[in-house]
């Protein structure tokens, strides 16, 4: 009975062991950063300076569309109960202000990691008896995109904690997963290859402090999700669908891993 | 309804001094589409919508009218400068191919070396006929 039992705990462990051969290989411990605090770099710093010049100036930023909508959205009556959202964050009580950081946060029963986007549509269907955003929508990422800026210059603070824990590791893990038919994983680029050049761009650390950001690929702004699928696509495999569990604990590791730098939503970006 | 959500944002400086150069910026939340582009499963061809003219007036005179064509890009971004000499009201019209039109107005007052606001109005005609 003591050897099944000894061979069912192997088994459970074989099963929870890391897949990838990066980590196996370095004594592998879960809070080790690729970067340490005087080395990370925000993308801003990787932009050109035309895009740079847009960025900063807070008329030639198209984000700022997104966001002026956005505190329209947020002190507009929506739902069966007729209140908006300015009536609990206000600010003297619940202000939004420095929120950001906790995102992504811990569901109600611990169970799974709720992404901001998330968090407004279950505020919207609880609280406000609202039909929830369509995710990667205009007025949600408008909204989003809005309560990202409040909190814009302060420091990326995520703290993990006990139940955490265990979303934290499985982002990294994703992060260093080789995937698709060109078999890159994450690390590959962004933790060894930043500064350097991918055909005419240059790769940067891949941080999310700048995020909900306007892409000028697609001339939106666009969620970290929605980012993460492309960068799926461009290693050739298959991207999951928005709001995925996985890519909230991707988002986890990604945000965690930029801790101190600072929030520049809405930015500019290739 | 749909107007509602085209943002259009206009900067220009409140202040100026008489015949100084101010930079003004403009900016239109639009799509753009170019009509080429097909529907990637119908293969359809999307209609095209654009901004296809601005025209900048001062005191209600054109200063300049540009016509775009497709090709400019998403959410149209422009600035140009201008000198004033007077102070007036600066309006600024973005027209798409279906004719609707939206403006974005804003006022500059302009003053002197000695601080007084030049105003469009001539008040002194009627002494100028005099002499």
């Amino acid at each position: 009975m003591k050897f099944l039992l000894f061979l069912f705990f192997v088994i459970l462990g074989s099963s929870f062991s890391l897949s990838s051969e990066e980590i196996l290989n370095n004594d592998y411990n879960l809070y080790d950063r690729p970067y340490s605090t005087d080395e990370l770099r925000s993308g801003r710093s990787f932009l050109k300076k035309e895009t740079m010049k847009m960025e900063i100036d807070d008329f030639d930023n198209p984000g700022m569309i997104w966001v002026e909508r956005g505190k329209e959205l947020f002190s507009s009556v929506l739902g069966k109960n007729k209140f908006s959202c300015l009536k609990c964050h206000n600010e003297s009580e619940n202000s939004l202000i420095g929120v950001v950081s906790n995102f992504p946060k811990l569901s109600e029963d611990n169970m799974s990691l709720v992404n901001l986007e998330q968090q407004i549509n279950i505020c919207l269907k609880n609280n406000m008896k609202a039909e929830p955003l369509v995710l990667e929508s205009k007025a949600l990422l408008s909204l989003s995109s809005y309560i990202t800026f409040l909190s814009k210059g302060m420091p990326v603070n995520v703290k993990i904690d006990h139940n955490k824990e265990k979303f934290l590791k499985k982002g990294k893990e994703l992060y260093f997963k080789r995937i698709g038919q060109m078999n890159l994983a994450c690390n590959q680029c962004h933790d060894h290859l930043a500064g350097k050049s991918l055909r005419a761009e240059t790769i940067s650390q891949g941080h999310l402090n700048g995020f909900p950001s306007y892409l000028l690929r697609w001339g939106v702004v666009a969620s970290a999700h929605r980012r993460f699928q492309f960068c799926n696509d461009q290693a050739r495999a298959e991207p999951l669908e928005i709001g995925h569990p996985d890519y909230n604990a991707l988002q986890l590791y990604i945000t965690w891993r930029g801790n101190s730098l600072l929030f520049e939503s809405p930015s500019v970006r290739r | 309804m749909a107007r509602k959500n085209y943002r259009r944002r206009l900067k220009a400086p409140i202040t100026a001094k008489k015949g100084e150069i101010i930079t003004i910026k403009t900016m239109a939340e639009h799509t753009m589409e170019p009509g080429v582009r097909r529907d990637p499963e119908t293969g359809l061809v999307y209609p095209r919508f654009i901004i296809d003219s601005v025209i900048v007036r001062y005191n209600g005179k054109q200063i300049f009218r540009s016509r775009w064509y497709s090709g400019v890009s998403e959410n149209p971004y422009m600035s140009f400068k201008i000198k004033v000499e007077e102070s007036g009201l600066l309006e600024v019209e973005w027209i798409d191919d279906y004719k609707q039109s939206t403006f974005k107005r804003s006022v500059v007052n302009v003053y002197d070396d000695e601080g007084n606001e030049i105003f469009p109005l001539r008040f002194n005609k009627a002494s100028q006929l005099e002499d």
